[in-house]
This record gives structure tokens, C-alpha cells and sequence, in this order.
């Protein structure tokens, strides 16, 4: 099922991401959430993923610097599926 | 001096794991960027598209490097001086942070490494990171993991205990 559910949607994101021509829009970042949820809760810290800040690092990237909000939540390791030493 | 980090990601096809590279070096900030890249020729078609429409693009360098040979036998300093030479390629065209992404599924079907023989080169190429300033990024594929180990939860399991040998050396 799980399995499933991950295969439909890397396969939704990859279309989507090509369609985009490869540019990081919500949609792309609300998918790639969607999937790191889901490997989130495999691994065991979908609470820890539910009760990270709601920014997304890579719309801030992506997005024209002067339309950046000013200030953003504290920082979070963006990779949120992570190990890390 | 600031240790460099090193990561394990997970993901499920190739524009998530492009998405998981463009979050690792989220945290560069215009700052002059080195990827050293070790994944599928697909993966790497994708992030250069990325790179190019992204307003970063002046401060992002792609190198892709052909997979890291698994030299069990020879091991960690053979590694080590391999990337110390590309450390020092990098800063002197001025990169001022190098990251290698290592797609571990891409290591897997070029090598053939699975299991207890994957693991004990992971376990050297973290010896060959040790001290030498790269960052790493290694990502696994989430389906692979499920095939291989019944659940992510057990090959992430194994990666913490790899992340923390490597904290209790450094």
C-alpha cells in the first residue's frame, strides 16, 4: 500500500516537475511535502514532521529576491526525512 | 573549524531526489557551490535543468563524477585522496562549500553492492569524508529500502548507526 501510494506519487511529481519545465512552483513543493510525509511516517517522526514550521525552503529559493517575505520562521534542517551526524 | 555534514535522505523517484539535492543546498545562499554529482545520468539531466532556471545558476557548479569504486580491499585512503584532490579543484575555481551527492541506488546497480557488502562501503567512504571539508549527501531510494528491508525505518536504522560512528570519532 505504501509502496503503492509511493510509486503513484513520485511518478505524479516527476510529470508535473517536466510540465513545469522544471521550475520549483507550489505545486511541485506541495507534491515533494506530500512524498517526504509519507517517508516521514514510514521512518517513524510523522509527529516530529507535523509539528516542523509550514515553510517551504524551496519556494524560498526559487522565488525572485525581492518578493522573499522578510522574516521566516526559526531554522529547520530542510531535509526533514533526514539522518544526519 | 566546522565539521562538514553528511546526510542521509530518502526518496521515491528522480524529481524527488532532485528536489532533496535543491534542499540540501538551500542553506548556500548565493554562496559559490561545488556539487560533486554520483547518480544516474536522468538524475543528473534533471538537476542541471533545475540549476539553469534557477536565478542561482551563476553560483552552482555541477561535476558529475563516475561512481566510486567499491574497493573494499583498498578502501578509505584510496577515497580519501581521490576526493582530497577534488576538495582542492573545487576552492581553487572558488567554491566556497562542496557537497557530493552520492545516489546510493545509482552505486548499487553499477556496482552490484547490496547488503552487508553496501554498508561496509558506506561505512569507508564516511573513514574517506572524515577531515577532508566535503559534505555529503547520500541519498537512498524509499522503494529499494522497502524491497531490500521490508521498511525504510530498518536501513535508516543501520544509516544512524553509521552517522553516529562517525560523530563518536570526530
Amino acid at each position: 500500500m505504501f509502496k503503492t501510494e509511493l510509486e503513484v506519487l513520485a511518478s505524479q511529481l516527476e510529470d508535473l516537475f517536466a510540465k513545469n519545465g522544471y521550475v520549483i512552483t507550489p505545486e511541485v513543493i506541495a507534491m515533494a511535502r506530500r512524498l517526504d510525509g509519507l517517508i516521514a511516517q514510514e521512518l517513524g517522526n510523522w509527529a516530529a514532521e507535523q509539528g516542523s514550521p509550514a515553510r517551504s525552503d524551496l519556494a524560498e529559493l526559487t522565488a525572485n529576491p525581492k518578493d522573499r517575505p522578510k522574516s521566516t520562521p526559526g531554522p529547520r534542517h530542510p531535509l526533514s526525512d533526514q539522518s544526519r551526524s | 573549524m566546522k565539521e562538514a555534514s553528511h546526510v542521509y535522505a530518502y526518496y521515491a523517484g528522480n524529481a524527488h531526489l532532485v528536489l532533496k539535492v535543491w534542499q540540501f543546498i538551500s542553506e548556500s545562499s548565493g554562496r559559490p557551490l561545488w556539487l560533486y554529482l554520483v547518480v544516474s545520468p536522468k538524475a543528473s539531466d534533471l538537476l542541471t535543468a533545475l540549476v539553469r532556471q534557477s536565478p542561482r545558476r551563476e553560483s552552482i557548479i555541477l561535476r558529475e563524477l563516475e561512481p566510486l569504486a567499491p574497493d573494499l580491499d583498498v578502501g578509505a585512503p584510496h577515497l580519501k585522496g581521490r576526493l582530497a584532490g577534488l576538495m582542492w579543484q573545487a576552492r581553487k575555481e572558488g567554491a566556497e562549500r562542496v557537497c557530493l551527492v552520492i545516489d546510493l541506488q545509482h552505486e548499487i546497480e553499477k556496482h552490484g553492492l547490496g547488503g552487508a557488502d553496501l554498508l561496509r562501503w558506506e561505512r569507508s567512504c564516511h573513514e574517506a569524508w572524515r577531515g577532508v571539508g566535503v559534505e555529503t549527501l547520500c541519498l537512498h531510494e524509499a522503494r529499494r529500502a522497502m524491497d531490500d528491508h521490508k521498511a525504510i525505518r530498518s536501513i535508516a536504522q543501520l544509516h544512524d548507526r553509521v552517522l553516529a560512528e562517525i560523530s563518536g570519532q570526530e
